[in-house]
Parts: C-alpha cells; sequence; structure tokens
C-alpha cells in the first residue's frame, strides 16, 4: 500500500464532474461528486447511455484529452488531479478490462498481449517475466498459454488473458466495464471466478466494476453508486440497502435489479413482513426457509407469493397445437473450405409458437437462426416451408442493428419497409414502439433499445411473415429497454407465425418461449417444452447454461408446497 | 554436439536479416533480364526452402501456382508480339537460354515472376509476423503506435470479413427482388456505411485500451523479447550473398 493510501487518501474523489461530448446536446454525466475509499470494491450502475463508462474513462482522462468532451469539475485519483498528468502517467494508477474482447487484443500471443502495459512503463523484462506467470496463475489460466497465438483462444480465455494484463499491471485501481458482455454463460462464471479470487485475495485494490450482471458480483460489492439516464448520481449505498430499502429508486432508474431482491419485494408487497435481505436466490432461499420456520403461517403466503413471482418470468403455457410452418429435415451446413457448422439436424416450427434456441457461443445458433429464415441455404439436408407459409418471405432481426439499416433517418427507415400504400402506418407504428419523438434522427444516434425496437418493427413492418427470427434481441440493453422490447416481441406472436428468439439471456427465453432447443457443437442435443428444458439445472450445466431465475427457486417451492 | 546436427532452420534467423537478403535478392531478380540467372536464382531458393524449411516439393508447387500463371501471361504475350521484347533483350546483351529472342525474353519474365513468388514465400514462411514487427520496432526505430496498430489491424482481418458477409445478408434481405437489377447495384455503395461505422468503433476501442495502458508517442519502452542478432544472422547472410554472387557467375559463364 502507498503512502498516500495509508494516509487516508482517497482512491477516487470526484467533485462536481460534468461531462458534454462534442455534437451532443445531453449532458453525459451531470454534476457528479462522489469518493470512492482505497481498498473498496464498487459497483456502478445505470441504465444505457446513463454515462457509466464515461465516468471511468475520464479517471484517467481519456475524456477529454483523446475522446473530445467539454469537462467542468475535479477528478482526483489518489490524491492527484487528472488535468496535471498525462493518460499514459496515470496508466500505472488505473487497469481497465473493456467489454469488446476483440477489440482490446493488441499482440498476436498471450505474453506479448500481457507484457504490452509493463513494456510502455519500462519495466525490466525480468521483472515482466515474473509477474506475467503470477497474472496468468491470477486469472486461471496455464503457464503454457504464454506462447499462445491470441487469435486461438474461444472469447472467455480472451477475456481471462485480458484480466491477467490487468492483474500484471499491478495497478491500485482496476476498472472492469462490462467484461462479459460478450461471452455465454460458461466463459461468464469462469471470469467471475477469477475476478472473485482476487477480490478475495485482500484489500490492495481499489476494484470499479460496471455490470449488469449481479448475481455473480454482489457478494465483492462494498457500494453501489446509481446513476440515472441524465448522468447524474442519484445513490450511493451498500448493495442490500440499494436494492431492499430503496429498491423503488433502482426500478425507476430502469436498471437490472437481483432477482433476490425482485422476490422480497414481491413478498413484501405480499404482507410476508421479511426482515432479511438477500441479493442472491441462494441466500433468498435460506431467508425464506428460515421465515417459513419462524413463522409456519407466513407458508402460504411465501408458497403463494413465489408463485406469481415466478408465473410472471415464464411464458404462459400454450394450450393449442399450431400448424407446422417450416420443416427442417437432416440439414447440415458447411461453408466452402471451412468445418461443418451444423449436422444431421432436423426441427419443425410450428404456428403461433415462439422457440428459444439456445447454446454455447459457437454452437451454430446464428447459422441455423438464418438458414431457417432462408438467407443461408444448408448444405446437406433439406428445408421445406410447409402450407400457406410456403413462397412468403422469412425474416432476420440481426444481432448487430446497424447491419440492416437502409434509411437516413428513423422514419426513412421504417418507410422503407413499409409498402408503397402503406405508408401511412409510419406514424402510427413510430409511436407505437415509443420512436415517434426520434423520427427525425439518424438510426445511428439511437440508443442499443431505441435501435433494437426500430430494427424489429422495420422487418415485421416489410409485411407479414409467417417466420421471425431475433439473434440476440437483448444484448447490451439495460431491464427498461429488454422490457419494451419483451413486450414488442410478444405483440408480434400470431396463429400463422413462428417466432424464433436466439439468446444467452435465458430470462428473456423464460419469459418469451413456449419451447426452448438446445445447440451444442452444431447438434440439436434437445428440443422440448420451455419448462422441461429450462427447470433440468443439471442438463443446462452440462450445456454451459445457467438457469433462468423464475426456475432457480422451483425444487424449494416444490418441498415447501408438498 | 548433436548428431545429426540441426537444420539451419531460416525461422531461427532475425526477420531483418531475411528481410535484408529478400529485398536484395528481389532487386537482383529485378536488375538481371536473363532467363538463366532467373532459373538459376528460382532453384537455389527452391533448394533453400525444400533443404531448410523442409517444405514439401508439391506444397511449394502448390504455392507457386498463382506466380506461374501471371508468369505465363508474360510469356504468352512475348510469344504473340515478339518484335518489341526480343529487340530490347537482345539490347541488354543478355545470354540467351533458348534461341528465339522473344521466348527467350518471355522465359525471363516467366522466371522472373517464378524468383519473386519463391523469394517472398520463402521470406513470408518461415517469418512470424509478431517478430518481424518486433524487429521492426526494436531495431529499425519503428514506431510502436504504428507496430500495434499493424497487430490490432490483423486481429481485426476475420471480423471485418464476418461483418462484410453479416452486412451483404442483412441488406440482401431487405432488398427489393423486384427491383431492376441496375436498382440493385445502386444500392451496393451502402454497404460501405455499417461497415466503416462497424470499423470505426472497433478501431475506436483499440486505440483506447491501447492508450490507457500507456502507449504513446514519442516513447521508450523495453521488451519482454529482445530482437537479436546472433551468429546464424552472419552465416545466413554470407551464405545468401555466395550464392546470389555464385548464380550470377554461373549464369554469366554458360
Amino acid at each position: 500500500m502507498s503512502d498516500a493510501d495509508a494516509a487516508g487518501t482517497p482512491a477516487i474523489d470526484i467533485d462536481g464532474l460534468s461531462v458534454r461530448y462534442s455534437f451532443r446536446e445531453q449532458l453525459a454525466l451531470a454534476d457528479v461528486s462522489l469518493r470512492i475509499e482505497a481498498g473498496e470494491r464498487v459497483l456502478l450502475l445505470g441504465p444505457s447511455g446513463g454515462g457509466k463508462s464515461t465516468l471511468a474513462l475520464c479517471l484517467n482522462g481519456l475524456v477529454p484529452k483523446s475522446i473530445a468532451a467539454a469537462v467542468v469539475g475535479a477528478v482526483r485519483v489518489r490524491g492527484r488531479d487528472v488535468r496535471d498528468g498525462s493518460v499514459p502517467e496515470l496508466a500505472g494508477d488505473i487497469a481497465y478490462v473493456f467489454q469488446d474482447v476483440d477489440s482490446q487484443l493488441c499482440a498476436l500471443t498471450v505474453e506479448d498481449e500481457i507484457a504490452f502495459a509493463l513494456e510502455n512503463r519500462c519495466v525490466a523484462p525480468v521483472e515482466i517475466d515474473r509477474r506475467l506467470d503470477a497474472a496468468l496463475e491470477q486469472a486461471g489460466l496455464p503457464v503454457e498459454f504464454r506462447r499462445r497465438r491470441t487469435q486461438t483462444l474461444s472469447g472467455g480465455e480472451k477475456q481471462k488473458v485480458l484480466l491477467a494484463a490487468a492483474l500484471a499491471q499491478d495497478a491500485a485501481i482496476t476498472v472492469f466495464d462490462e467484461v462479459t458482455s460478450q461471452l455465454d454463460p460458461a466463459a461468464t462464471a469462469a471470469t467471475y471466478a477469477a475476478v472473485a479470487r482476487l477480490a478475495g485475495g485482500g484489500r490492495e485494490r481499489t476494484l470499479l466494476f460496471i455490470d449488469h450482471k449481479l448475481e455473480h458480483l454482489l457478494p465483492l460489492i462494498d457500494r453501489v453508486l446509481l446513476l440515472d439516464a441524465e448522468g447524474r448520481l442519484i445513490a450511493a449505498e451498500p448493495p442490500t440497502t440499494l436494492f431492499h430499502e430503496r429498491y423503488a429508486l433502482a426500478a425507476e432508474a430502469g436498471v437490472w435489479c437481483p432477482p433476490a431482491a425482485e422476490l422480497f419485494q414481491a413478498l413484501r408487497g405480499a404482507g410476508v413482513a421479511l426482515a432479511e435481505r438477500p441479493l442472491t436466490l441462494a441466500e433468498a432461499a435460506d431467508a425464506l426457509e428460515r421465515a417459513a420456520g419462524r413463522q409456519p403461517v407466513w407458508r402460504t403466503a411465501i408458497r403463494d407469493g413465489l408463485r406469481r413471482w415466478s408465473a410472471v418470468r415464464r411464458a404462459p403455457p400454450r394450450t393449442d397445437e399450431g400448424r407446422p410452418l417450416l420443416r427442417l429435415d437432416s440439414i447440415g451446413f458447411a461453408p466452402r473450405g471451412g468445418p461443418a457448422i451444423l449436422a444431421d439436424l432436423s426441427l419443425t416450427l410450428q404456428g403461433g409458437e415462439i422457440l428459444g434456441l439456445v447454446g454455447r457461443n459457437g454452437a451454430g445458433k446464428s447459422t441455423l437462426g438464418q438458414i431457417m429464415s432462408g438467407l443461408l441455404a444448408p448444405t446437406r439436408g433439406e428445408r421445406r416451408m410447409l402450407g400457406d407459409a410456403a413462397g412468403r418471405p422469412m425474416r432476420f432481426v440481426f444481432q448487430n442493428p446497424e447491419h440492416q439499416f437502409v434509411g437516413a433517418t428513423v422514419r426513412a427507415e421504417l418507410a422503407a419497409s413499409l409498402p408503397k400504400d402503406g405508408q401511412e402506418q409510419v406514424e402510427a407504428l413510430l409511436c407505437e414502439a415509443g420512436l415517434w419523438p426520434l423520427r427525425d434522427a439518424h438510426p445511428y444516434e439511437l440508443s442499443q433499445g431505441q435501435k433494437r425496437r426500430l430494427s424489429v418493427l422495420a422487418v415485421v413492418a416489410a409485411g407479414a411473415t409467417p417466420l421471425l427470427v431475433l439473434d440476440e434481441p437483448s444484448y447490451g440493453l439495460d431491464a427498461r429497454a429488454t422490457g419494451q422490447l419483451q413486450a414488442l416481441i410478444a405483440g408480434q406472436r400470431r396463429a400463422d407465425r413462428a417466432i424464433v428468439v436466439i439468446s444467452h439471456d435465458l430470462d428473456l427465453v423464460a419469459a418469451l418461449c413456449d419451447r426452448v432447443a438446445v445447440l451444442e457443437r452444431g447438434r440439436l442435443v434437445r428440443c422440448d417444452r420451455a419448462d422441461t428444458v429450462l427447470g433440468d439445472g443439471r442438463f443446462l450445466a452440462a450445456m454451459g447454461l445457467a438457469m433462468p431465475a423464475a426456475y432457480r427457486l422451483q425444487g424449494w417451492l416444490d418441498a415447501l408446497a408438498a | 554436439m548433436r548428431w545429426p546436427p540441426e537444420p539451419l532452420r531460416l525461422r531461427r534467423v532475425n526477420p531483418l536479416s531475411k528481410l535484408a537478403a529478400a529485398l536484395l535478392y528481389i532487386a537482383a531478380a529485378t536488375l538481371v533480364f536473363d532467363a538463366l540467372f532467373q532459373l538459376l536464382l528460382a532453384a537455389a531458393v527452391a533448394v533453400a526452402l525444400i533443404a531448410l524449411e523442409r517444405v514439401g516439393p508439391l506444397a511449394l508447387l502448390k504455392a507457386m501456382l498463382p506466380f506461374a500463371l501471371v508468369g505465363f501471361g508474360y510469356l504468352w504475350a512475348n510469344l504473340l508480339f515478339p518484335a518489341s521484347t526480343a529487340a530490347y533483350s537482345e539490347s541488354l546483351g543478355a545470354p540467351a537460354l533458348l534461341r528465339d529472342p522473344a521466348a527467350n525474353a518471355g522465359a525471363a519474365l516467366f522466371l522472373r515472376a517464378l524468383s519473386f513468388g519463391l523469394i517472398s514465400y520463402a521470406f513470408v514462411r518461415s517469418t512470424d509476423p509478431a517478430d518481424l514487427v518486433r524487429a521492426l520496432m526494436q531495431r529499425a526505430r519503428l514506431p510502436a503506435f504504428i507496430g500495434f496498430s499493424v497487430f490490432s489491424a490483423l486481429q481485426f482481418l476475420p471480423y471485418l470479413r464476418d461483418d462484410l458477409r453479416q452486412i451483404r445478408l442483412a441488406r440482401s434481405m431487405r432488398a427489393d427482388r423486384s427491383a431492376p437489377w441496375r436498382a440493385r447495384l445502386r444500392t451496393l455503395p451502402g454497404l460501405a456505411v455499417p461497415l466503416l461505422a462497424s470499423t470505426v468503433r472497433k478501431a475506436s476501442r483499440a486505440a483506447i485500451s491501447m492508450e490507457a495502458r500507456g502507449l504513446h508517442h514519442p516513447m521508450v519502452r523495453t521488451s519482454l523479447r529482445a530482437s537479436t542478432f546472433a551468429r546464424a544472422d552472419a552465416v545466413f547472410l554470407v551464405c545468401a550473398l555466395l550464392v546470389l554472387v555464385l548464380v550470377w557467375l554461373t549464369a554469366a559463364r554458360l
């Protein structure tokens, strides 16, 4: 620990910070003042576009020194005003791990990647060599990885390499900016395990997290800083206080709240006076067990409350069998000169159903979705459209909405999709999706949630389609935007249309889908009713998937009911 | 000492030594307009690849196919229009491998294309791009921000290709298939906008990440792996020079 830390100097001290980016009217951060003590673990939470990453980039002066912005207020890191030092000088105090794994890698081998920051600081090669092995071990990677090519690594392994690179810097402050947003659940769990090892190692480092996936993280966190959509700091509380005592504030801000806090809020609303303040569903189960034992009269209220909470997070069961729309018969797909991505896969889609397509990164989900929608042709087997669906266009909503935008304004984007005699629908459709006030903005200027809604709307408006496939529709969205998109997707259900949702977000799949198909290395390993697949924890774990919150307490609920 | 001794593998030689030798060979192949010289030079490089780099002859032939095709184009053009190049060939006073001056000039061009191909292939095959850029940064004063930008660009290429594929699929879905092909052709430049936006965003993130880790310009930095010159480099350079002189003398005498 440095002298500065020992003397009680805060790790980060921000006073009246406001940031406005060039060519933007709205402030990214508005009059933010906060203090983070040395050794503290802090989670920075806020809606998409709420200024979280901006705040992180102000800590080493990247905003405004490299990213043009008008900045008012003072930022001091370990007692030093950021304005007085250059970005490279401050790099010794703050290490970053960002969300876009592939854009961060700047060397071709693992050891070069980890050594990069140290070489920039003129650390002696012998010392770099020593730190390299230690960092790899801390990040949970074998030493043999040193000479591996970064391009041959999986997404999870790349993120661990970047984590090792940050650890090797031995900086007093480490910032983790949505480090697992591009990873599948198995890789996410492995990354958080490495972060937890780091956090468990002592209080030498100050850790600042920006993240949406709260279950893994909250047990490590001392304090949550909550920003609102206008970039104002509206709360700085321990997690239990924020998510239980000030739950309404967090929910109003549109951020993700831990499912355990949502559950307890619902139970308290139903009259169960629970004093416990769990942050994870495992803690919630223990707390409910104790409460039910303490007050047997609460058992019924807890059971009913838990059922209701669980029910709103699951798609209602379908009673009718729809007509078959699309049949895939032993299909396979291998790009020219490449390995097989899909093999021997058979599946039938029915009208009126929403199918969830899940699996690890690289399992072939997007390729299958593109084959379903007719964008790609299978290289083996047969794809057949059945009945009325034959000859009608299928639609696919891409993971990156920008890939499919063709209009120069939001209004033009939608108009380009509508037939010539349907142009009068533009206003009504945009109003319905809450995009009318942004009608003259360029689609690229919208927030992630708005882009996503516009892309779905543009695809649906193109005409009645018997099949709508959505690729990772909730990627990068906050709780409010996900809720809006979920309603938009659910509103597209028709008796003569099948919807396919490709997602790593099994909570979204649970809330929308009637059936779930699981892909593993290009093969369909299971396709069954959603409650059967999503309730099978052992199977999901074997597939590298995380059970959705709505099913996690099912066993406990069954025991209570019995 | 181990027996049999390990062969002198080209990849153990410093990339800058190999770059110097490759540039020297390319300069010689460019300046000497003689089919026999080109043939001997190509043969010498091919033998080095087979003996030192253990490249299979078939693999080598396959790799040289594009260069052979380009060379064949030159040869064919010379045979079709013999007057101009034959006169040029004769004016150089170079010894004739073939009796017909036009065929001789064509063969020289064909073999020159092959020599270029073999020299480039030998360099690329035996050199790790990371080692080359590192050597350029440490020994040839290539600024670190350019060196690491090259690394980043190498990382981007697969994603760029994937992005372009996705954008083309997305556009094909939204295209009006009833529109005439000319109208559809006019929409092609529109592919550049999302591709550019995606690339600029990735590049900005890469720049932010590198700067946040202390990269700046100008800068002094240490290196975990130093790019060094050893005895193997001296042996390699002397051998490369001797082979070149030997090839030149042999071609001149025959």
